[in-house]
């Protein structure tokens, strides 16, 4: 049975580092079902946004820095039973290595000291992996010639070098494929106090991750694999992934995930544990490169490909439940004890913010990423990396057209961004697949799935697309809604474009079902909606973590409103994303990468209430139901001035409330903003503000968000911009409003009124006990009325 | 070319034909197998199957012939979605390998939605072919499968496995190398018998325990092998492995059922009953004991499957005899369940060590 002696817990929540992945969907399911549980649970988080909500769940909410002085803080003063680390990142497991011996009887659910140490210190990863008999990649750190060379001998080349400093920091690691290049690297000039690490070099070989749920009963199960498409010595998440990892055949996939199982046993890991390897398909070799005893972009990406809930599995593990008795909430049954069964690929292609050539190597550099699913690998390239509307393939490809075969052959060497786009190119001019392969470390049945690629647009672009090929095109994973349409015409059956479902297909869990879906080809479509009257989200295409969480936020928000409010949501974006497991049931998620939804006629325009569109020009603007949310600068008159306001109001087309107002000053060169300051503002003021929206809204009779920036100036308030729609600001504004903003919008969008003689006081109605105070947009502060009130004193003084 | 897959119900499903082209007609099987292609087509429980994979880009991983079930392939057609051209170890690709192997098949097929069919509408016959027309579909319609599966497969020659420990006879009702390959790595010295083998000709081999195979087709077809289990579980130590075990039950009193969802999954968890362990293995069969007869039986439930509750291992509550029904040695699928083979070896050692001491008593 689950751990007696645990009824509260603190969460160490995530940092705000843009270096971190966004675990914010895993959080809330982590917390969700901790608090159905009956655990009462605090967090220690840094950006309130992670928290997708206003922390309803939480006994206690420390907006602070997420360090390992303010846990102990913490764990001091309220004495928690526990402490979950697993939706923290990387900087959770640092916190728990540190702790060691300084929290007395407070557990550690999840990863333990020593997993969490062994992640960090090189040294103690090697000697548990190398006791408990699991591959590890020899490793020698000395400053002993003698023992180098020695060591050497044992291992052969190739190997890798760097030099470590007793400042901690190292020289780049160099590879070194001879005596020679050895003598070179030793050769030179030796500091005092420098040890010489090395390694048997691995550049090359395959990568692959496996993930496993262990319950403290030592039940583990696989829940999913994934494999870059690109070798070792490139980033994991610089790869383009794909998920099962479908290149191991089952010798292979089953050694891996019994060393995956012995690893977690190994380090008495509760809970998740993602373990990488490195594999080489000639000679057979494998190796446990690192392991992560935690939720991960790993993890995140296995929910989008399996549909398996593995937050709420894991918070509940970590408790001590048997992995065959989770809930998905309190009183729903859910059959942990399975490893996901799909029949179809998903992968995740990283995205750059600019559009020009970036190196890779092992840091990572892409900004975010792009998950898509289908039959076969053409499918997933074709709706990936290779999409044109999403990555400029076509620009791609005139660029590297233009280079001789000389460059294109340094392009090869030295891999970029663009990898596979001059992988086309190579295999356009017929360069040889085993020596294209050999040089990039890509394996073989990608480069043949390019090829198909090439020459699939070959029979397109000649126009010879009949009955003999049709098969092969949508073998292909032809898309786009001119091909579609094209194979549509075609009299067979087998070239229908529709929806399927994502869900995994094993027997294991039939009675979990969820909406999540994508557009492929097939012959039965899977796209199950009900009775109610719909509700279309659009989403946009995300370019970096802060957008992410925004999207997060901003699409719960909306799909939980929608649902409340008696309609159903439908979530349609170019990507997929992931409700929290509450919503899982009740909103309709359809990834469509190629924008092929609306054409192919599935939803019944007749049932469709509204359209939200938060991407671009992805419908008919002259489809009148549709709700454009663009940024539309109206005014922008620069005004010299420290102090301004930025109101959000909602409109019903005729009246308006303006439940948030966030103040923003500039002082001794840090930039403060404090929400809901309606709460704080004069009746002079809050009149001049009210009089001045309604000019600005004279001519707007549309059922939408504003948001206005204005200053004081001489007394007079002035406004400096208004935008139409939402903004960044709208996370700020509904954590910190108690009047649900989107809510509210979704209420007048189905025809509900805000009352025209509302008095001043319900127009700035809010009730809030904390509020929000952000320090340079990195720092968060939740404080009550009077401390606030005690900041805008202190403000205004050093205004005047 | 253009192909089709018709089922018994007059479902068409088109694809594009590859392999050999010969019309070919057998029971369907949907097969979640994760991996482990090779194993799937060679394993001799899919005698007179045609195997659909739900697997994504099949044959990527490549073709090993170390992998192989049996020497020749067994299954009657293989229906894909998509497959690979070339593979990661540079060995032969999936679809040169069938077309080697004389095999039909179809590919491009909409599996999903063809295992969806199956799951709704329960096992059925099929038929690769190159039109679908009425005539077609009344053809698959009257063909009768063959009822003697388990005599096409079995070997007609006994063979030994030759091994310095225990002694092993395994009657071979479809067997994969697969259990060869677990007792050879327990030293066990195994002889395999055809599986009409009489009692006295497995006596004569002196065996120290007896292991009835997995295999393919209806236990009930197998009458004079129930008779044969009934002598000689008084005398020997049995294992069954599969069809191994549901003859085992049969020779019992127990009753079989069909399974309204068959298994057909490489990974698949069940739990020990006793302990609450829970293992991940290979599940491959259609039949299931009925759980009204267990509890009057002397049989003991050991395992269970997690996901739907079905029996999947037996214990005798008196005489040394288990059986399990899914396959224990993997190949395709996770390893978890090696373990029966050393209880049973524990279970024979148990048994020597009483005899032992009995005889020493007398």
């Amino acid at each position: 049975m689950e751990l007696d002696d645990v009824h509260t817990i603190l969460i160490i929540g995530p940092t705000n580092s843009d270096k971190n992945v966004d675990l914010s969907t895993a959080l809330y399911d982590t917390v969700n079902i901790l608090h159905q549980l009956g655990y009462k649970t605090s967090i220690i988080v840094e950006n309130p946004t992670s928290l997708l909500s206003s922390g309803v769940f939480y006994d206690k909410t420390m907006v602070e820095k997420v360090t390992g002085e303010n846990v102990l803080k913490y764990v001091n003063k309220y004495h928690p039973d526990a402490i979950l680390p697993t939706v923290g990142d990387r900087n959770a497991l640092g916190i728990i290595s540190s702790l060691n011996g300084k929290i007395g009887t407070t557990k550690i659910l999840g990863p333990n000291f020593a997993a969490s140490l062994a992640t960090f210190k090189r040294e103690l990863f090697i000697k548990r992996l190398t006791k408990a008999h699991l591959p590890v990649i020899k490793f020698i750190s000395s400053d002993d010639e003698k023992e180098i060379y020695s060591f050497i001998r044992s291992i052969g080349f190739p190997i890798i070098a760097r030099r470590r400093y007793s400042n901690r920091h190292s020289s780049g690691w160099t590879n070194i494929n001879n005596l020679f290049e050895l003598d070179n690297f030793m050769a030179l000039e030796d500091i005092e106090d420098t040890k010489i690490e090395i390694e048997r070099s691995i550049r090359g070989f395959s990568e692959y991750s496996f993930t496993i749920l262990r319950d403290r009963y030592d039940n583990s199960s696989l829940v999913g694999t994934i494999e870059d498409i690109e070798p070792i010595g490139i980033h994991h998440l610089d790869s383009n992934l794909i998920s099962p990892a479908i290149s191991l055949n089952d010798s292979k996939l089953q050694r891996l995930r019994n060393y995956s199982i012995k690893l977690a046993r190994a380090f008495n890991i509760i809970g998740i544990c993602t373990v990488h390897f490195a594999y080489n398909h000639v000679t057979n070799e494998s190796y446990i490169t690192e392991f992560i005893p935690r939720l991960s972009e790993e993890t995140k990406f296995l929910e989008y490909a399996t549909s398996y809930p593995v937050a709420t599995a894991v918070a509940e593990l970590c408790l001590g439940y048997h992995l065959d008795k989770l809930q998905l909430d309190a009183g729903s049954f859910f059959n942990g004890a399975t490893e996901p069964f799909v029949d179809h690929i998903t992968s995740r292609f990283p995205q750059w913010k600019t559009p020009g050539q970036k190196y890779l190597g092992p840091s990572k550099t892409s900004d975010s990423s792009i998950v898509v699913n289908g039959f076969s690998l053409e499918e997933v390239l074709n709706k990936g990396a290779l999409n044109d509307k999403l990555n400029n393939n076509f620009d791609r490809y005139n660029e590297l057209r233009k280079l001789d075969d000389d460059e294109l052959f340094e392009k090869i060497i030295h891999p970029t961004n663009w990898m596979l786009d001059v992988l086309l190119e190579a295999l356009r001019r017929n360069f040889e697949k085993p020596v294209l392969s050999e040089i990039t470390g890509i394996n073989p049945p990608y480069l043949s799935a390019l090829q198909n690629i090439i020459d699939n647009s070959l029979i397109i672009r000649e126009g010879e697309i009949d009955g003999k090929n049709v098969e092969r095109m949508v073998e292909m994973g032809v898309k786009g809604v001119g091909h579609s349409k094209l194979l549509l015409d075609s009299s067979d059956i087998v070239t229908k474009t529709v929806v399927k479902n994502k869900q995994a297909v094993s027997v294991a869990n039939n009675d979990f079902m969820n909406h999540n879906y994508f557009v492929t080809s097939g012959i039965s479509n899977e796209l199950e909606l009900s009775d109610r009257k719909k509700f279309v989200v659009r989403t946009p295409i995300i370019t970096s973590k802060t957008d992410i969480m925004i999207r997060q936020f901003v699409l719960f928000q909306l799909a939980k409103s929608i649902d409340q409010n008696g309609l159903e949501p439908i979530i349609i974006g170019r990507e997929p994303w992931n409700a929290p497991l509450e919503m899982r049931r009740k909103v309709v998620e359809i990834d469509d990468p190629h924008m092929e939804v609306k054409s192919l006629g599935l939803i019944d325009n007749d049932s469709v209430l509204n359209i939200i569109d938060l991407s671009k020009n992805l419908v008919d603007t002259d489809d009148k139901r549709v709700f454009q949310f663009s940024a539309q600068e109206i005014k922008n008159i620069d005004l010299e001035g420290n102090t301004s306001v930025r109101v959000m109001v909602v409109s019903d087309g005729e009246n308006y409330l303006a439940p948030s107002v966030i103040y923003q000053a500039k002082r001794d060169n840090h930039l403060y903003e404090i929400s809901s300051v309606n709460n704080f503002m004069t009746p002079e003021d809050r009149a001049d503000i009210a009089e001045l929206i309604t000019q600005e809204l004279e001519d707007d009779h549309n059922v939408d968000i504003y948001n206005f920036e204005m200053v004081k100036n001489h007394d007079h308030w002035l406004v400096t911009k208004k935008y139409r729609g939402m903004t960044n600001d709208i996370i700020r504004h509904e954590l910190a409003s108690s009047v649900h903003v989107i809510d509210t919008l979704v209420k007048l969008l189905l025809g509900n009124k805000i009352d025209s003689d509302l008095s001043l006081e319900k127009i700035f109605d809010n009730f809030d006990e904390k509020y929000l105070l952000t320090i340079d947009d990195k720092k968060y502060k939740l404080l009550d009325k009077e401390e606030i009130q005690n900041k805008l004193t202190e403000l205004s003084k050093t205004e005047a | 070319m253009k192909r089709y897959l018709i089922l018994e119900d007059g479902t068409v499903f088109p694809g594009e034909g590859f392999g050999s082209s010969i019309i070919t007609t057998g029971q369907l099987v949907i097969s979640n197998n994760r991996t482990g292609i090779e194993q799937s087509v060679t394993d001799p429980d899919a005698e007179g199957q045609i195997l659909a994979f739900t697997i994504p880009s099949v044959g990527n991983s490549g073709i090993n012939r170390d992998f192989y079930e049996s020497i020749n392939s067994q299954c009657k057609g293989v229906v894909i979605g998509s497959s690979s051209r070339s593979t990661v170890d540079g060995s032969i690709s999936f679809e040169d390998w069938i077309t080697s192997l004389k095999i039909p098949g179809i590919k491009n097929v909409d599996v999903r939605a063809l295992a969806k069919h199956i799951a709704e509408h329960g096992e059925m016959k099929a038929s690769i072919m190159d039109t679908h027309d009425e005539h077609a579909i009344d053809q698959i319609k009257a063909l009768v499968l063959p009822p003697d599966l388990v005599k096409r497969v079995s070997t007609r020659q006994s063979y030994p496995n030759p091994n310095m420990g225990l002694k092993i006879v395994i009657v071979d009702l479809g067997l994969k190398y697969s259990i060869l390959r677990q007792l050879s790595y327990r030293d066990c010295n195994s002889i395999i018998v055809n599986y009409n083998s009489t009692v006295e000709e497995i006596e004569d081999l002196h065996p120290d325990g007896i292991i009835y195979s997995n295999g393919p087709g209806d236990p009930k077809d197998l009458p004079r092998t129930i008779k044969n289990i009934q002598i000689l579980q008084k005398k020997y130590p049995l294992l069954g492995i599969g069809l191994g075990s549901l003859l085992i039950a049969l020779a019992n009193e127990c009753q079989i059922v069909k399974l309204a969802h068959p298994h057909h999954e490489s990974s698949l968890a069940v739990k020990e009953v006793a302990s609450g362990k829970i293992d991940f293995v290979n599940h491959n069969h259609s039949y299931t004991l009925d759980q009204k007869y267990i509890g009057s039986s002397d049989f003991i439930v050991t395992n269970v499957c997690v996901a739907d509750g079905t029996i999947e291992g037996i214990r005798h509550e008196f005489l040394p005899i288990m059986g399990v029904l899914f396959e224990p040695e993997a190949a395709p699928g996770p390893t978890d369940g090696y373990y029966v083979f050393d209880e049973f070896i524990d279970l024979i050692e148990s048994v020597k060590q009483q005899e032992g001491v009995r005889s020493q008593w007398s």
